[in-house]
């Protein structure tokens, strides 16, 4: 008997009756109500005019949308389906009543809907309504695309919007790269770790620290010039690494084409490359020559190419195993490894510029396009998940702006570190 | 009022004693697609079928995997309420101490979902993290409100 | 007629006995909406029905609830001492709340023996001990919050003030605070009520036609006032030290269900209590009071307001014993402790009593604020009267002084002649509810 009910499932399962669809490819410009919880009074219009859109009745509790009132702190904020990037209620729904359109629109099919709330319970907003006493479910399906709610919030609280990236950063990144990725290689000839251009002479910091510990002397012009590369990183935060890099440009390039495994925990942490610094430096001291510059990546990719053309294969034995590092994750050596940008990621701590994700508009869990595109995997999905802004730590940040290039809804913005731009940290929150 | 007329209230009140045993919610119910042990006595027939006979359905384990949705009660000919049934006795449950497969919520405190359905929910998840499971729907929505207005 | 109003009513009344614990539905008494449309008019009628068993009625009007501009009232009619007749407007989301769990009008009677909490949800009002409410009211609110699914949406309470004994205690709405001022909270702990909950479960269908009508109207209204934290407080009659407070503290404008004024401002302020900073909240939906206690107490003002709030004490009769000598620490223990002597009624002339005679600001619960007529063809009463028959927030109709009857009439008729037929049986229903 209990053979017979596993046989009988095997041929008509929801798996085999409604498979989940192959992941559909994303609208370019994903449509979504924008909230501003500043403008709204939370005088329930849009609850009012859902339920007669729904129902046909003013009846609040049939709405798709929901007023949340907190009388502690006098705000309000509208509960609203945020239509998300890949809808966890999907993935639960266990009679795969929920589908996300070519439009972008998360429905439910009526017609296999049970009322179940499954979907409430796995939206990290509850944004799935269900009636307390009669069950029935009620979810936003945008008005199919002209949603009343917004056309009528007396305040503009609410407002649609189809999302659009930036896109032009990305335009102006990667010939910047290039450029200099030729400039470093190609023309100035083995010129990263010092670049001399008549009396101007920039060396790379971390070849400087090592040179000071090698030679127990102290330039003060070398170290002043070596301080130009530090002092532009207090002002932009490490745009070097970002922007100019030939090695980054190089991973960059790799990393868009290699596949990704992960990389083992013991490399994950982003205090080896501190101590590989610390270790470069120390072992001039005690070496009487730079160590880690014989087979620094950049240094070697710099110095690879010679004059006339030839390519000295010895020097790029080093490359090969680096990049190799990018089956782990992106830019796993700049993460973990690079000493260079620990001595530039010192500089960024303290400087004076941050980026912001989080603020109003931003969709948080429904997005997190900004999370899949960060190559430092520095944006934190376990915040956006739980509806906080991430904190950004400045350190790890390479200034690349592929967050603020792709982020749809303009709440990725780059800031002075002093500015106050987005609501308050709340840790945890619970009835008192 | 002792134990037994608060579920005959409940009886009354869903209409179960009208069930003419069709199995026409077991068809339709959504729990045959979520748990691999699915089975009579944990259907919504079962259930009723339990009650009629006076079992001991409070402290049944089979009470705590339904997910309280309106399919039986929308195709049932009889206009028997499997909904307001089964959350009659959960809360009877409740009530008199058998708790323990329910999963409670860390903000309100509230019995909010039973815990073969959350592990359900867990489970299609899996590669999501799972903290905000620990809340109620209410608490979720609050919770939300705080941190983004 | 009759059957015309009832489609913007569920026609139902609940009639709660305290006295044996029943809880007996009916359905409107016949001619009662021809006769007197709804909201206070209705409620004064079944006060009548019930009279000898005080009753206590909450009800509103045929508008509530719908596409009109801040169709939030729910009114309370009460008599506390069996010769005038009180009605007390209740804002934020209380009325559609009332009407949208399925009763129109809710009538109280009798006492009961021990504390009780009355849930009105899902076509049925439940009798519940009150035991688990204990505390300032944003305790007992958060407390009658925290249950989940079923949480009620809107929270009538009493206070501490009505447990010691004071006359003039409101029943608030939680922490938005009340308009009431002539003791329904004091006279709702008579009967051991200490609180109502309200939770819609169900909605009406009003005239879908309606829907457009009313956004441009709301959206009309809205753009009227760009300061709407000073909108009411600058139309009252009285002084203005409010004003410099408001701009202090302001935080965020809060508004009633549909409401395009937003006139409830939320004030954030620092208060410090025996050398305990501590940062508060709150609501100014008294601007009676906040304008009493801002006047005589400019420096701590928010902090008695919000203490008055807590406590579930009228801020009028609050101002009329602290003093303005009095140093913070007296006064708060003074609000905490309670007050000697009874309701709020003879305090001497109050400002705008030129304005709005005393006899007619406290048929109305006297919460409302006394703001001078706009127009000269219309008086206080009427405005307010009209605004507590319709169900709609009589402080509305007040600092928008064209928005004519019609106008809102508009929303329960097309029909020009039927809306004439309508405003003659206001007009009566008026002179009945206001002296």
């Amino acid at each position: 008997m209990q053979e017979q009910t596993t046989q009988a499932r095997k041929f008509i399962g929801i798996e085999e009756l409604r498979p989940l669809p192959e992941k559909p490819r994303l609208p370019r410009r994903p449509p979504v109500i924008v909230f501003d919880p500043a403008r709204c009074t939370g005088c329930s219009t849009c609850e009012m005019v859902c339920s007669q859109r729904n129902v046909d009745k003013v009846a609040p509790v049939s709405s798709s949308v929901k007023v949340v009132h907190s009388e502690e702190q006098g705000k309000n904020f509208a509960i609203l389906c945020l239509h998300c990037r890949e809808p966890l209620c999907m993935e639960a729904c266990p009679v795969r009543a929920i589908d996300k359109d070519e439009a972008g629109i998360v429905r439910i099919r009526r017609v296999f809907c049970v009322e179940c709330g499954i979907c409430t319970l796995a939206c990290p907003e509850a944004a799935p309504l269900q009636e307390p006493f009669t069950g029935r479910m009620r979810k936003c399906d945008l008005c199919d695309g002209d949603p009343l709610c917004a056309k009528h919030c007396p305040e503009d609280a609410l407002h649609f919007y189809r999302g659009k990236a930036l896109g032009w950063i990305r335009l102006l990144r990667w010939p910047v790269q290039l450029v200099s990725f030729l400039l470093l290689v190609v023309v100035l000839v083995g010129t990263f770790c010092s670049f001399t251009a008549g009396i101007v002479s920039l060396p790379c910091p971390t070849g400087t620290l090592q040179n000071i510990a090698s030679t127990q002397t102290l330039v003060l012009v070398t170290l002043a010039s070596a301080l130009v590369l530090i002092g532009i990183t207090i002002l932009f935060g490490r745009v070097f690494c970002g922007w100019v890099c030939p090695f980054g440009f190089f991973l960059d390039l790799v990393g868009s084409v290699v596949p990704k495994f992960g990389l083992p925990k013991f490399l994950k942490s982003r205090m080896i490359k501190y101590g590989i610094l610390a270790g470069a430096v120390g072992g001039a001291a005690g070496l009487g020559f730079q160590p880690f510059c014989t087979v620094c990546p950049i240094g070697s990719i710099c110095r690879s190419y010679g004059p006339g053309g030839v390519i000295k294969g010895a020097e790029l034995a080093i490359v090969p195993v680096i990049a190799g590092l990018e089956l782990g994750v992106r830019r796993s050596w700049c993460r973990s490894f690079c000493p260079v940008g620990a001595v530039l990621a010192l500089a960024a701590k303290i400087g004076i510029i941050k980026i912001v994700i989080g603020a109003h508009q931003c969709k948080k869990f429904s997005c997190m396009q900004c999370a899949d595109t960060c190559p430092m995997g520095i944006i934190d999905r376990e915040a956006l998940r739980e509806g906080i802004a991430p904190k950004i730590p400045m350190d790890e940040c390479i200034m690349c702006l592929r967050c603020v290039d792709t982020c749809p809804y303009q709440s990725a913005k780059i800031r002075f570190r002093w500015q106050k731009t987005i609501p308050g940290e709340v840790k945890a929150w619970t009835y008192s | 009022m002792s134990r037994r007329d608060d579920i005959r209230s409940v009886m009354v009140a869903s209409r179960a004693f009208a069930c003419v045993e069709c199995g026409r919610c077991v068809a339709v119910c959504p729990m045959a697609e979520m748990y691999p042990n699915f089975s009579i006595e944990m259907s919504p027939r079962g259930v009723i079928k339990k009650v009629l006979m006076d079992a001991d359905i409070l402290s049944d384990e089979h009470l705590w995997y339904c997910t309280e949705c309106n399919a039986g009660t929308d195709v049932c000919p009889a206009g028997v309420s499997d909904r307001d049934l089964i959350r009659g006795l959960r809360h009877l449950a409740i009530v008199s101490g058998k708790v323990q497969e329910v999963r409670t919520c860390q903000g309100c405190g509230e019995q909010y979902v039973p815990v073969h359905v959350m592990e359900f929910i867990s489970e299609r998840l899996k590669e999501e993290p799972t903290e905000f499971l620990n809340m109620c729907p209410a608490c979720r929505r609050k919770v939300y409100l705080m941190r983004n207005a | 007629m009759d059957v015309f109003l009832k489609s913007f009513y569920n026609n139902r009344v609940a009639h709660v006995d305290l006295n044996t614990s029943r809880v007996e539905f009916m359905p409107v008494p016949p001619g009662m909406l021809s006769e007197a449309i709804g909201g206070a008019g209705v409620t004064r009628l079944l006060h009548e029905h019930f009279a000898g068993q005080d009753p206590i009625v909450l009800g509103c009007g045929p508008l509530t609830g719908s596409f009109a501009p801040a169709s939030c009232l729910m009114v309370a009619t009460f008599s506390p001492d069996t010769k005038t007749l009180i009605h007390v407007p209740f804002l934020v989301n209380s009325g559609p709340q009332l009407k949208f769990s399925g009763f129109d009008f809710l009538v109280i009677t009798g006492q009961s023996p021990e504390p009780v909490m009355l849930e009105v949800m899902n076509d049925a009002v439940k009798i519940s001990g009150a035991g688990m409410l204990e505390g300032e009211i944003s305790r007992r609110e958060r407390t009658l919050m925290s249950r989940g699914r079923f949480c009620p949406e809107a929270i009538l309470l009493t206070g501490e003030a009505a447990r010691n004994g004071v006359g003039s205690a409101v029943l608030s709405l939680g922490q938005w605070g009340s308009l009431d001022k002539e003791g329904l909270g004091s006279y709702a702990e008579k009967k051991n009520i200490r609180a109502i909950t309200l939770l819609a479960s169900g909605g009406i269908a009003f005239p879908g036609e309606n829907l457009e009508q009313g956004s441009i109207l709301m959206k009309e209204l809205r753009a009227r006032y760009k300061k709407r934290q000073y909108v009411v407080q600058d139309f009252m009659a009285g002084g203005q030290a409010h004003r410099k407070l408001i701009r202090k503290h302001f935080r965020k404008s809060h508004a009633c269900f549909h409401c395009p004024l937003a006139c409830i401002s939320y004030l954030e302020f620092t208060s410090r209590n025996g050398g305990k900073k501590r940062t508060g909240g709150v609501f100014l939906m008294d601007h009676e009071g906040f304008a009493a206690l801002a006047a005589l107490r400019p420096l701590d003002a928010c902090t008695l307001m919000h203490a008055c709030i807590e406590q579930g004490l009228d801020p009028l009769r609050a101002a009329s014993l602290i003093g303005a000598e009095a140093p913070t620490e007296d006064a708060l223990k003074t609000i905490r402790e309670g007050l000697p002597g009874s309701r709020s009624t003879g305090t001497g002339p109050a400002p705008g009593s030129d304005v709005v005679p005393d006899e007619v600001f406290m048929a109305f619960g006297t919460g409302i604020p006394r703001i001078r007529p706009q127009a000269p063809d219309a008086s206080w009463q009427s405005r307010v009267g009209l605004a507590m028959i319709l169900g709609i927030c009589p402080i509305l109709l007040l600092t928008y002084p064209d928005l004519s009857p019609d106008h809102l009439l508009s929303f329960i008729s097309p029909d020009a002649g039927f809306r004439d037929d309508l405003h003659q049986r206001i007009r009566s229903a008026l002179n009945s509810i206001a002296p």
